[in-house]
């Protein structure tokens, strides 16, 4: 018996999109999606494609039209979901995720593949069938072999032949979480991490094995043979890890710039006048920096957490017991300290990264003017070294600082990392990268320290002000007034007064 | 290593790059004070050509600028005013001929550049407050502050920020109007001192012709005993010049007093004829409604 198709009616299209959102976990509250005014399927001035995307907006999700061709139908049909299917002048299908359909009650149906395929490419199914069931009553082939050179000339003529789907997804500004979510991004994420730590604990086991061999002098084939499995297990294991890996760094990797482009073509026309090109490349490339970060460390944490899990419990089963599984503990909170701190420092270096880069895009942009309008003695003047070249609050500035450096330094230093640290090179990665920037940029470092100075003391814009002031109307006396007229007035500074003083 | 190390040998040859740059000379700071009783640079142009990207935008321009001269530029878009003035900007070299200023060599820039007030829509206001942008590079003002925010009409301008002085004018002057930038632009050239050469390229681009012309005769008594050289298109200001030089194509095809050019019919006889026409027949005709936008009103 033929399977009825569930088909949702283009009266009932804001209905279909609003089940979609819903079964589809694109969308938890309530949306404005209200059914299509009458739109005729063959107008041809695409009204009904632009209800959709405008209807999916009103949902807060995004509506991508595309194609689903013959050829290619069930694998296509699987990967679609949520979508949006449409039937040439019958209807559309909703299809969630693994191809399932949903009807126009809200159930959901699993129907075959072929069938969902033969309904929505039937029409041209059939007017292409009875050319060709003709030309085959024509050629003479056996009885027996007609269905079947029938289906492959069927579809090589159908191959290209596509379907329209509205692809529908969360939109750029939903939470992220969300989208997060929706590309299954925390289910592949727990299989990367249930591949790792099974790949661990095979590792450990191999280990444990050989050493309960050698130490109980039963070295003998079948335990050999039982550790050369486990190591060959290993193999597989490790090429999966490396697999989910991959694909979740693409996916985040893409649903990070997919954000980022978002939050960059939503950002205040006034803000970006006030930031000009040179933050404005400043935050490009800390976006790159973000998602190197976020992926490769987030990796590294996942992974040293299981890490750490296993060593615990390795070292509590060891010759020290819970007091070297404490220890583990104590230096890991340590380190965790350490990491926390080297995070906090590390977003002040990221403030001064970006000023450093404004600060020398600026400079490149008014070369010209600086180079007619500056006096060559202070060309470097805010580029000298100042501070120490070092933007304050950074780390390996001042005592602690250093402390904190040094551990680190100890703590990388040696020939094997412990692996177990990895996942806080994310935060030790701060002073490796600035170090490099030191080393490289030392002149925009100190430009960047002299800007900072300007902006966190109270008084350093009001000093500036006073030194420039006196250099404009040079030989007037500390508190003449440099600038009188209306309801403006300046004042030349006394010496000792509060720098709070001023315009 | 075999696949790191063109990368590593491009990156290091690209760093090393800027340490071929031609050294500059050094060049004895001008003395505090010692220019500002001097009289204004005098200049000197020998057969002069300049090559910019294989063309030649100057061709063969001889000319004597005396000390203390007020000379206007004028002549068509491209005609190679800007070029003229770039020589002794230092943008540009001569592919041929020399250029000497107070009877020396133009080889450093340094202590000519000291001595210059420029003003061009392309002087670049720096992302910083108001205060700083008007200070950047000046030194030894022969003006007070009040003074020079007075003469270029920045009054109003600084009432209308809303932090004054300190207000970030954001990258290029991007947060004020075209025609406040040009006039922050001339305050920062007023508070220079010592000034022997004022360049003025287009200088009160966005500002209406009364401005203009107020503000004109305003620089030129506060640089009257320096070298002005004022590149403008307002044809009938330059009437008021010693000396007006007429460029087309990168040739200079008059010079001299212009109240004798403008009667001798020639080019800038003709210019000032066609900027008359425009403003008599064109602006003021009927066919034109016309908007008044003051202060963000509209009054129709």
């Amino acid at each position: 018996m033929a399977e009825t198709l569930p088909l949702w009616p283009v009266s009932r299209l804001g209905d279909a999109l609003r089940a979609l959102a819903k079964h589809g976990g694109l969308s938890r509250g309530p949306g404005e999606a209200p059914n299509p005014p009458e739109i005729a399927w063959d107008d041809g001035s695409g009204r009904l494609g632009r209800w959709i995307v405008s209807a999916s907006a009103g949902l807060n999700l995004e509506a991508e039209l595309t194609g689903i061709a013959s050829s290619d139908f069930e694998r296509s049909l699987r990967a679609a979901g949520p979508a949006l299917i449409e039937i040439r002048g019958r209807g559309f299908l909703a299809v969630l995720a693994g191809g399932v359909l949903l009807d126009s009650r809200s159930i959901a149906r699993r129907m075959r593949p072929e069938a969902i395929r033969s309904a929505v490419f039937g029409d041209r199914e059939e007017s292409l069938g009875a050319d060709l069931d003709r030309f085959l009553a024509e050629s003479g082939l056996a009885e027996r072999r007609l269905p079947r050179v029938r289906a492959t000339l069927l579809g090589e003529r159908l191959g290209a032949a596509q379907a329209a789907c509205w692809l529908l997804r969360p939109s750029p500004g939903a939470s992220f979480q969300r989208q997060l979510r929706m590309a299954g991004l925390p289910r592949r994420l727990l299989a990367l991490a249930g591949a790792h730590a099974a790949e661990y604990a095979l590792w450990i086991l191999s280990w444990w094995m050989v050493g309960q061999a050698a130490l109980e002098g039963r070295f003998d084939r079948g335990w050999l043979l039982g550790w050369m499995l486990l190591v060959l297990t290993l193999a597989p294991l490790k090429v999966l890890a490396t697999w989910l890996q991959g694909t979740l760094a693409l996916s985040a990797g893409g649903l990070l710039k997919r954000r980022l482009l978002f939050g960059a073509l939503r950002l205040e026309p006034d803000e970006t006048r006030h930031q000009g090109a040179g933050q404005l490349l400043g935050r490009v490339i800390e976006s790159e920096a973000v998602e190197f970060l976020a992926l490769s460390g987030g990796f590294q944490a996942l992974v040293s957490l299981i890490e750490l899990i296993l060593a615990t419990a390795v070292l509590a089963a060891g010759a020290g017991g819970s007091a070297h599984a404490m220890l583990l503990v104590v230096w890991v909170g340590f380190s965790v300290l350490l990491a926390a701190r080297f995070v906090r420092r590390t977003r002040l270096w990221s403030e001064a990264r970006l000023e450093m880069t404004h600060d020398l895009v600026e400079r490149l942009v008014g070369h010209r003017t600086r180079l007619v309008q500056e006096a060559p003695e202070r060309w470097h003047e805010a580029a000298g070294p100042t501070d120490g070249g070092i933007p304050r609050g950074v780390p390996a500035h001042g005592p602690r600082g250093r402390v904190v450096a040094g551990a680190r330094a100890a703590w990388m230093a040696g020939g094997r990392r412990p692996r177990h640290c990895a996942g806080f090179r994310l935060g030790a990665r701060g002073p490796s990268l600035a170090g490099g920037l030191g080393g490289r940029k030392p002149a925009g470092v100190a430009s960047a320290a002299e800007a900072r100075r300007r902006a966190l003391e109270p008084g350093g814009r009001l000093d500036c002000l006073e030194t420039d002031g006196a250099a404009v109307s040079r030989g007037g006396a500390p508190g003449a007034p440099w600038l009188a007229g209306g309801e403006l007035a300046g004042r030349r500074r006394q010496p000792g007064a509060d720098p709070g003083g001023g315009l | 290593m075999r696949v790191q190390y063109p990368a590593c040998r491009n990156l290091t040859l690209r760093l090393l790059e800027p340490l071929g740059a031609p050294e500059q000379a050094a060049e004895p700071a001008t003395p505090a004070g010692a220019s500002k009783a001097a009289a204004g640079a005098s200049i000197h142009f020998e057969n002069v050509s300049v090559r910019v990207a294989g063309h030649m935008v100057l061709h063969d321009v001889s000319l004597e600028i005396p000390g203390g001269s007020h000379v206007a530029i004028v002549g068509p878009s491209g005609a190679g005013k800007s070029s003229l003035v770039g020589l002794l900007l230092g943008w540009r070299r001569p592919a041929a001929g020399s250029v000497r200023v107070d009877d020396a060599p133009l080889d450093g820039m340094a202590s000519l550049r000291r001595q210059t007030a420029w003003v061009d829509p392309a002087v670049h206001l720096f992302n910083r407050s108001l205060f700083e942008n008007l200070c950047y590079g000046a030194s030894q003002s022969s003006i007070p502050m009040s003074q020079a925010i007075e003469a270029a009409e920045l009054k109003s301008v600084l009432e209308s920020l809303p932090g004054g002085f300190e207000t970030r004018l954001g990258e290029g002057g991007a947060l004020v109007s075209g025609g406040e930038g040009q006039r922050v632009r001339l305050a920062r050239a007023m508070l220079r001192g010592g000034v022997r050469l004022a360049i003025l390229d287009e200088p009160f681009r966005g500002l209406d012709r009364e401005q203009r012309r107020q503000l004109l005769a305003r620089v030129r008594r506060l640089w009257r005993d320096a070298t002005l050289l004022c590149i403008t298109h307002d044809i009938a200001e330059t009437l008021a010049f010693d000396r007006v030089l007429v460029l087309e194509g990168g040739r200079l095809v008059e010079q001299g007093e212009p109240a004798r050019l403008a009667r001798a019919g020639g080019r800038y006889g003709a210019m000032i004829e066609a900027e008359e026409a425009v403003r008599t027949g064109l602006w003021s005709g009927e066919s034109w409604r016309r908007l008044c936008l003051r202060e963000g009103r509209l009054n129709g």
